[in-house]
């Protein structure tokens, strides 16, 4: 356009424009709104010269320019990018531009006439490109004049500076909102740390991290699997219609690292495939000292972005904190159980001890010999022995099913059973379904004693006895021969009535002795998991039957000791041996 | 410090909840209860007034976000109101707004469920 031709510039217009051009720059200064300052600069521009539609154009990136502003047209034909090569340096009509050798600015310049843009203005800052403003033409359809053009010229270089202090104005905004996530997101960190730490309830640490999920992230499908007895079990599920399916161990057990499923990972195997289409699109391993203890899956979230670098970093710090405060929960839980089952087992030693007679009768012309030795987990063994006369003496070995406390309250309970019907003195077959009476009484089906008792006389030297499924005392005889007493019945506490209880009545003769135990003695374990036995038992006895009572008490001991070796045993060791002297 | 109370109050059919104090996770399951009680009730439309709370954590958000699909499922919604700038970036840093419809006055918002009631019939 030859602007030397033109002679219609009045100085009244100048001085209009130089007012509109002071306004504009100061309303443009007193805002960083960058929406607001390019609607000011169009309709500025489009009020002063009578033009309806125009728009503004920002450098995105180098030489990309994005729509920002637009009056009084449709975007519909227009792209949101374009690039536009560098080198304007005034306003240009489109006309101008259609005509240019370049097919990106050819291309710009149709879009334009498309939405009857008809003049183009750069946005220049330092000879840099910024941005464009484009116009349509004047209402009036009259030309546009030379002045009109330094006009906009002049309105578009106070625009460049107003946008550049407004984009830098928004890039500060825009770091300290990122400041701002960061700090919000480190807040969240530490009150769930806090809150984590302070509670050993998994359901707790849990519920934090769901509200985590949700509130910091807006994820509203997840599971959480976490590995029990080397299998990962889900502990908090969010998703609908969840089917717990095998497929899914496969899959995670393996996961090393964070895996998102997306166009470009898509899922590699029918186990990846069926988490995929269980709605879950990242999954996060949960390790503690880089060992897989859980699994962090999580669907979508609501609005559908995916997860950022920063954000993923996050969830692998939240993924690690849960599982630690999980694990901590777990060992502080396992610690109260263990002492609380030390507890009880204390509990339950002291019970069986204060059952146990704490001396001995010495019939006369007899020795009698007894020991019991609780196992870490205190089985139910009980012995006892009664002067009923200056020569009569009830002699008892029992073995209460279970262990512990409820083991020791059974024996209690048979206790004072034996000591209340004993001095009745009715015959052992009635005496003993009495017993079995009080007992069944109390006590479940479960819960039964395995009882020995009889009667020796010390001036006829009989032993009267019934077995109630016990193992069978061993008579041995001086001569060497020895012999199983067996006579009796059932258990007691698993019939009311029982079938009835038979008696037997042994002579004893010098240096005769009996031997009584429990399964502790016959089973005692070695360090290789073999048992004592009873052959080992019968042969031990027999080579030591000359022995006293306490000897022979002493032998069967230092044998099995000898055998177990230390092991660990899991039930008493009880025995009670009565050995006639002369 | 983490003293939080929640309120419900009844305006038309519109259940209103007042938060007042400090939400966070320690707080968090005091609000859940108000929702589930609401929920019990079926009642849908809740407007949540923030005038009072002080403070609120992502976990306060996550109870928002734990109720919302059943609300909405039922014809209902979760309306916020009367947000003290401090709460109100919270929701913003955590792109809430587009999920919520956030006003100045518990009347606009109870004004809103009112109107959609209006409408059915």
């Amino acid at each position: 356009m030859d602007r030397q031709a033109e002679h219609s510039t009045s100085a009244h217009d100048i001085i209009s424009d130089s007012g509109a051009l002071l306004e504009l720059s100061n309303v443009l200064n007193s805002s960083t709104d960058l929406d607001f300052i390019l609607g000011n600069i169009l309709l500025t521009s489009m009020g002063k010269l009578l033009i309806s539609r125009g728009v503004v154009l920002l450098e995105k990136e180098k030489q990309t320019y994005q729509i920002k502003s637009v009056k009084g047209l449709r975007t519909d034909h227009l792209h949101s990018t374009y690039f536009l090569p560098p080198g304007w340096e005034h306003a240009v009509e489109v006309t101008v531009l259609e005509n240019s050798p370049d097919d990106a600015i050819r291309h710009f310049a149709a879009c334009c006439r498309s939405c009857a843009l008809e003049i183009i203005i750069p946005m220049l800052l330092d000879g840099r490109l910024v941005g464009v403003i484009g116009l349509g033409g004047k209402v009036s359809n009259k030309p546009f004049l030379s002045a009109d053009l330094t006009f906009l010229e002049s309105v578009a270089a106070v625009a460049a500076t107003a946008v550049k202090s407004a984009l830098k104005i928004e890039e500060l905004r825009q770091l300290n909102r990122r400041l701002d996530s960061k700090v919000q997101e480190m807040n969240t960190l530490f009150e769930i740390s806090r809150e984590m730490n302070t509670t050993f309830d998994p359901e707790d640490i849990l519920r934090t991290l769901s509200y985590a999920l949700m509130g910091q992230l807006r994820v509203l499908r997840y599971i959480v699997f976490t590995l029990e007895n080397g299998t990962l079990r889900p502990v908090l599920t969010r998703l609908p219609d969840f089917v717990p399916h095998s497929e899914y161990q496969r899959a995670l057990a393996g996961l090393r690292e964070t895996l998102v499923f997306s166009e470009h990972r898509v899922p590699e195997n029918p186990h990846e495939q069926w988490l995929h289409d269980a709605g879950l699109s990242t999954l996060i391993p949960m390790n503690t000292q880089h060992q897989l203890r859980g699994v962090l899956c999580l669907g979508q979230r609501i609005g559908g972005e995916r997860f950022d670098t920063s954000e993923l970093e996050y969830l692998h710090a939240l993924a690690n904190i849960t599982i630690s405060a999980l694990e901590n929960a777990r060992l502080v839980k396992d610690t109260i159980e263990r002492q609380r089952l030390e507890q009880e087992l204390t509990v339950a030693k002291i019970i069986q001890n204060g059952l146990l007679p704490k001396a001995l009768p010495s019939p006369s012309g007899y020795e009698v010999a007894a020991v019991n030795e609780s196992s870490q987990q205190v089985g139910g063994d009980y012995y006892d022995v009664i002067a009923l006369s200056a020569h009569e003496y009830v002699l008892a070995i029992a073995d209460v099913a279970g262990k512990g406390v409820p083991a020791a309250l059974l024996m209690a309970n048979m206790q004072a059973a034996l000591r209340t019907i004993a001095p009745l003195r009715l015959p052992l077959p009635d005496a003993t379904a009495r017993m079995n009476a009080v007992i069944h009484a109390n006590t479940g089906v479960d819960k039964f004693i395995t009882f020995f008792w009889g009667v020796l006389d010390t001036q006829a030297h009989t032993l009267s006895y019934v077995n109630a499924g016990h193992n069978p005392p061993y008579l041995l005889h001086a001569d060497g021969s020895m012999r199983a007493l067996t006579e009796g019945g059932l258990i007691l506490g698993v019939l009311d009535p029982p079938p009835p209880y038979a008696s037997e009545t042994v002579s004893l003769t010098p240096g005769d002795t009996m031997v009584s135990y429990t399964d502790g003695v016959s089973e005692a374990m070695s360090k290789d998991m073999e048992e004592f036995g009873d052959e080992t038992l019968r042969t031990l006895l027999q080579s030591n039957r000359s022995l006293s009572a306490h000897l022979l008490l002493e032998s069967v001991r230092d044998e099995i000791l000898a055998f177990t070796e230390g092991a660990q045993q899991s039930d008493d060791i009880t025995m009670l041996i009565v050995r006639r002297l002369r | 410090m983490s003293e939080f109370t929640v309120g419900a109050r009844q305006r038309d059919a519109v259940s209103v909840l007042e938060l007042k104090g400090y939400l966070d996770a320690h707080t968090a399951p005091e609000l859940e209860r108000a929702f589930q009680a609401q929920l019990d009730e079926q009642r849908y439309d809740i407007v949540v007034n923030f005038k009072d709370l002080s403070y609120i954590s992502s976990a306060g958000l996550g109870v928002l976000m734990q109720f919302i699909e059943d609300v909405r499922k039922n014809n209902g919604d979760i309306k916020l109101c009367n947000m003290s700038a401090r709460v109100y970036n919270v929701f913003d840093l955590l792109g809430f707004p587009m999920l919520y419809e956030i006003f100045d006055e518990e009347d606009e918002a109870v004004k809103k469920f009112l109107n959609k009631t209006g409408n059915l019939t």
